[in-house]
């Protein structure tokens, strides 16, 4: 398995741990509180209900019997169970069989549901009245199972949407490095192959010079590939130096290597890393004269435009190259790392770099000053 | 001997690769794009296709799998330096016989040439060196229509200097070719064998020495 692989895992093994565990810590204090409001509320609600015996200890038994059957049926509609005994007299009985506790306050299962049982017995004014009140827990299980849902299913949705974005994030990170050795490999290839085809064979001096050529050419490619890494190292570490750049010496320099181009400037000067901007502008011209047999720059105060008259780029290409997805080498053939270059050079300068490209017009890259 | 189309877009690889192979008796095709390479197929025989898998105009693999639908018959195998398990996995699946990863060494290219060539029963099996006739198919050797006696490592290293002919292998790597890599015996017994090889074939002048390196077929 690649390290970035790896360090994906764990990284995210590590992020489960944080919001799964946060989760259940939210969902436990929240339930907790919740569990202690609503048994408060069952207290009152069962103290009432011994006031109200109290209060009527002194009235005649069958009217007051009348009056808590009436109170206890209220309590009935909404799924709670009472009955209240004064001395020996029981004046309401709606306790179910079985849903006796012995405990003065207990949660006791009793068919699909669970129930609160409170049992009160005081002695008021010499007479002694037992209140025994049963409160069915079901909607408080039933918001806290909602509730328990829907952080499983919050955390699930969240989980999985960190854990796409780290992936992408380790993968992106990752890119340049298998790019980097993907753009070695290949300078690398010709200098062993050469280097053995010199040893191994019966060469004649002209092949033997040919070869030789050939090692120092894939050489200069793999030094152009190094100069490019540390620019992009710099880049990178924001190592970067602004100054008013003199664009007629630059483009001077330039024109030198590319003669061929049609180099139109109507800056004096530019503020930029020197360094930067000259392997953007070398970078764009070298891909534009691959690409096509003529090739234009125009920079102005708006940005700079490298045109070429090739074969207009494929519209998924452009489409990837424009979002800055994957452009290694096998995508747009050798010039992927030296279009990565380019856009960080703009990035790191707040200027944006886009290709145009159509069957007409060509193909023109932009870069466009903020 | 095969005939084997290059597809690489680089001049240097490619033309390095056309020149190992020449220098082994193979015949080398090249073509720098995907449009080239199905130009040369269609003109063509090939027995081969060594194919890099970034090329300019189309991806290899596209590629590879056209080769597949229309040209069954010819073996791939993809030379890449893209050497993740993906793309390898990808590679492979697509129909190639091999993957080599950039950069590699001639001597192993031209090994899995020799296999790939095998499989497909490709491969060169009777060589002619003047008096000389060798079957690989039947491991005999004859000298003027006699068999000739050869040791087993005898044959194996014959075998292997003319798989690899005009090409100089170290004592090592002929060690490695013809006595396995879990041989552990000095590299002397090469320049034995040598020895006794150039007298029993009368390639004395045939099987050179390569000063503190090794020994080379030149035919």
């Amino acid at each position: 398995m690649q390290v970035w692989k790896k360090n994906f895992l764990t990284i995210y093994g590590f992020f489960l741990v944080i919001i799964y565990g946060g989760l259940f810590c939210l969902e436990h204090y929240i339930t907790q509180n919740e569990t202690r409001q609503w048994a408060g509320h069952a207290g009152s609600s069962e103290k009432s209900l011994f006031y109200l015996a109290a209060g009527l200890r002194e009235e005649e038994l069958s009217r007051m019997s009348m009056k808590i059957k009436d109170a206890a049926k209220k309590y009935q509609e909404r799924d709670i169970w009472v009955r209240v005994r004064v001395n020996d007299y029981i004046a309401a009985d709606y306790l179910p069989e079985g849903l006796e506790g012995e405990r003065a306050v207990e949660v006791k299962p009793w068919k699909d549901s669970r129930y609160l049982l409170i049992q009160e017995e005081r002695n008021v004014g010499g007479d002694t009245i037992e209140v025994t009140y049963a409160e069915s827990m079901k909607e408080l299980a039933e918001t806290q199972q909602q509730r328990l849902w829907m952080f499983s299913v919050g955390g699930t949705a969240f989980s999985g949407f960190i854990g796409i974005l780290l992936y992408y994030t380790l993968k992106k990170i990752n890119r340049p490095v298998s790019q980097i050795a993907h753009e070695i490999r290949t300078p690398l290839t010709g200098i062993r192959g050469y280097a053995e085809y010199i040893m191994m064979g019966k060469l004649k001096e002209e092949d033997i010079f040919f070869a030789a050529k050939q090692i120092v050419d894939s050489a200069k490619n793999l030094e152009d590939v190094t100069e490019k890494l540390l620019i992009m190292g710099n880049v990178r570490e924001g190592d970067i130096c602004v100054k008013q750049i003199n664009m007629n010496k630059l483009l001077d320099r330039i024109g030198d290597t590319y003669s061929e181009v049609l180099i139109n400037c109507r800056l004096e000067y530019l503020n930029g890393d020197e360094t930067l901007i000259s392997c953007l502008l070398e970078n764009l011209i070298a891909n534009a004269s691959k690409a096509g047999k003529q090739v234009r720059v125009k920079i102005d105060e708006t940005g700079i435009f490298v045109w070429n008259d090739g074969k207009p780029m494929d519209a998924k290409l452009l489409r990837s190259v424009n979002r800055g997805q994957d452009l290694s080498g096998f995508r747009i053939g050798k010039h992927g790392y030296g279009i990565q270059i380019c856009r960080e050079i703009a990035m790191v300068h707040g200027w944006k770099l886009y290709y145009h490209s159509g069957k007409e017009e060509g193909t023109t890259a932009m870069c466009k000053f903020r | 001997m095969a005939d084997i189309l290059i597809v690489e877009d680089d001049r240097i690889i490619s033309e390095l690769i056309r020149r190992t192979l020449s220098m082994t008796g193979h015949e080398g095709l090249t073509a720098y794009t995907g449009r080239e390479a199905l130009l040369v197929l269609d003109k063509e025989k090939v027995d081969l296709i060594l194919m890099d898998i970034g090329l300019p105009d189309m991806d290899g693999f596209s590629l590879m799998k056209r080769c597949l639908e229309d040209y069954a018959e010819i073996p791939v195998i993809c030379v890449t330096a893209k050497d993740e398990i993906p793309d390898r996995i990808r590679g492979l699946k697509g129909g190639a016989e091999d993957y080599i990863v950039k950069p590699f060494a001639m001597e192993e290219l031209l090994a899995r040439i020799q296999v790939v060539l095998r499989r497909f029963h490709k491969e060169q099996l009777v060589y002619r060196i003047r008096d000389l006739e060798i079957d690989l198919a039947g491991g005999v050797v004859k000298r003027s229509g006699l068999p000739v006696e050869l040791t087993n490592r005898e044959y194996m290293l014959f075998k292997t200097l003319l798989l690899n002919k005009n090409i100089a292998l170290s004592r090592e790597r002929l060690l490695e070719l013809a006595w396995g890599r879990d041989y552990f015996g000095d590299d002397r017994t090469v320049d034995v064998h040598i020895r006794r090889l150039r007298q029993k074939l009368g390639l004395e002048e045939d099987i050179k020495t390569v000063f503190k390196y090794g020994y080379r077929l030149e035919l």
